[in-house]
């Protein structure tokens, strides 16, 4: 028995479907022709010979005409050639009546009694109707092939967020690293802590980092957590000022995104003077969330190797793909001043 | 309409058949204005042993014709023509003929029957090939033939428009089987 996918690839088949045509064709006409009260083999017979011009001609202008002339939009030569064509296929039909039902059937008597403009009718008509077979089926081809684009399309962003997100932790990882290290040549106490928050930060980046969306609350905490971290590192950690609105817990946003923000803050920020501030502010209008970071810069300060900048390339990358139309980011970098204001549209 | 019409036509049948036994008879004529011709030599008395047929002239194209056999007189329309390469002649009866008039009145419809002609010794013979009824009534039997008929008590009523007749009449115009083999041959006797 055949299954219904395998009935559906057959349907699908040119020479299938052309079957199916010519066999409808054959019952209508056959129907059409007959003259008398029931089909007799001469009505068959009528029927066979009539489809021979018609099969010539539609055969002709689907399988060459068409994809050689009118799919590439020589509609001229297209409609020239389609002219001739009809001419050949009236002129078939007055011959196959004339002559050839003779030679073939020598025992039936065959008359061509359509006039020129009847047959003209049968081969437009017939010829029309296939031609927006194939066009619907052109069409039905065209929309599989925008919708398989479409879904390869999808697949190459899901790699590449994949790729951009797994770029991440190396990044923050040697950061953290350097810090701890840093720490453990001083043999300092802290080291032990920095380790137990770094091994929390770590723990949700990798448990959250193939996700599409995490909520907001979850990423916020580990913003919150990961400035934290920094502050238990540097000298002056009151000139840091975080301020986070409250979050309701419906909203979603993509993981590791705020963090390359607020990362960029204590990586280029200065704090060594006394006017010196990082400020980093999380608010939230109904869905829109607005990150605003803005730390002190040192002009002397060399500009951010390739290592180091691969993580704001990445998260522009991760915006776009991810809140095409949906977010708005602008970096004022003055001589003293770096600021990052990033609104995104939530789900 | 159809059968109303062919009811019609059925006394009809009867009264053409006394002119050629086993003729072909069709509710359509054979020709259209443009296939008419008008031989003036045509004009005159036609006989053989048994008809003798009197032509008239009634207008550039149309001929009076009186076709007597016996006794029984038949006043009938005679039109001549010309389809590829043989002459034709078309008759029907004279819608005008008092006797018929008579006789069937509003029940008659004009029903035409055809002969192809040659003329021999130039132009005082003529031979008229009538179509085979027999052939025609076989091939309508066996379903071998494709033209539009009746049949009403075993006999052909051809209902094929003058278009379609043309067409039969110019394919199998020298097909044997499709005319009388014996043709009837007429001597003419007097010229106008």
């Amino acid at each position: 028995m055949t299954k219904p996918n395998e009935a559906s690839a057959l349907l699908q088949n040119r020479g299938v479907q052309y079957a199916i045509f010519w066999l409808v064709s054959f019952l209508f006409l056959v129907n059409y022709f007959t003259q008398g009260y029931d089909i007799g083999l001469i009505d068959i017979v009528y029927t066979l010979l009539f489809h021979i011009s018609l099969v010539f001609a539609v055969s002709i202008n689907s399988f060459y005409l068409l994809p050689n002339y009118l799919a590439h939009e020589k509609y001229y030569k297209y409609s020239i050639l389609l002219s001739g064509l009809i001419i050949i296929s009236m002129w078939l039909n007055i011959f196959t009546f004339q002559y050839l039902s003779d030679w073939i059937f020598p025992g039936y008597y065959f008359v061509s009694y359509y006039e020129w403009w009847e047959l003209l009718e049968f081969l437009i008509i017939y010829v029309g109707l296939t031609s927006m077979l194939e066009f619907s089926k052109s069409w039905f081809r065209e929309m599989q092939v925008r919708r398989e684009m479409a879904e390869l399309e999808q697949e190459r962003v899901q790699t590449e967020l994949k790729a951009l997100r797994s770029q991440i932790n190396p990044h923050f990882l040697f950061n953290s690293l350097n810090h701890i290290y840093a720490l453990s040549v001083r043999q300092s106490v802290q080291t032990s802590k920095a380790v137990l928050q770094l091994s929390e930060l770590l723990r949700y980046a990798i448990d959250h980092m193939d996700r599409d969306r995490v909520p907001l609350r979850k990423e916020l905490e580990y913003v919150t957590q990961f400035i934290e971290w920094h502050k238990a590192r540097i000298d002056h950690p009151e000139r840091i000022a975080f301020t986070c609105a409250e979050t309701p817990d419906k909203l979603q946003i993509a993981p590791l995104l705020l963090v390359v923000f607020v990362e960029n803050c204590f990586k280029h920020g200065r704090l060594s003077r006394i006017d010196d501030r990082i400020i980093i502010s999380v608010s939230l209008t109904d869905s829109t969330l607005k990150l605003i970071t803005e730390n002190s810069t040192d002009p002397d300060r060399e500009l951010p190797n390739e290592s180091t900048g691969l993580g704001l390339e990445n998260v522009r990358r991760r915006l776009n793909l991810l809140y095409d139309e949906r977010h708005h980011l602008d970096i004022q970098n003055t001589i003293n001043r770096y600021r990052v204001s990033l609104t995104i549209e939530l789900e | 309409m159809k059968t109303k019409r062919l009811l019609r036509g059925i006394p009809m049948l009867g009264l053409v058949a006394v002119i050629v036994t086993g003729c072909i008879t069709s509710v359509h004529p054979l020709f259209t204005d443009k296939e008419l011709i008008f031989r003036p030599e045509l004009i005159g008395t036609w006989q053989n042993d048994n008809e003798t047929m009197v032509f008239r002239g009634i207008d550039s194209t149309h001929y009076s014709v009186l076709y007597v056999e016996k006794t029984d007189t038949t006043e009938l329309i005679g039109r001549l023509g010309k389809l590829g390469d043989h002459y034709y002649l078309d008759m029907t009866i004279d819608p005008h003929d008092q006797k018929v008039n008579d006789l069937l009145g509003t029940y008659i419809f004009p029903v035409h029957i055809f002969f192809k002609v040659s003329f021999e010794n130039g132009q005082l013979n003529m031979n008229a090939f009538a179509f085979s009824s027999d052939w025609l009534e076989k091939l309508i039997q066996e379903r071998r033939i494709r033209i539009k008929h009746e049949v009403e008590n075993d006999q052909v009523l051809l209902t094929a428009s003058t278009e379609e007749l043309q067409k039969f009449v110019i394919k199998y115009a020298d097909e044997p089987k499709a005319f009388d083999s014996d043709p009837s041959s007429y001597k003419r006797i007097t010229a106008p």
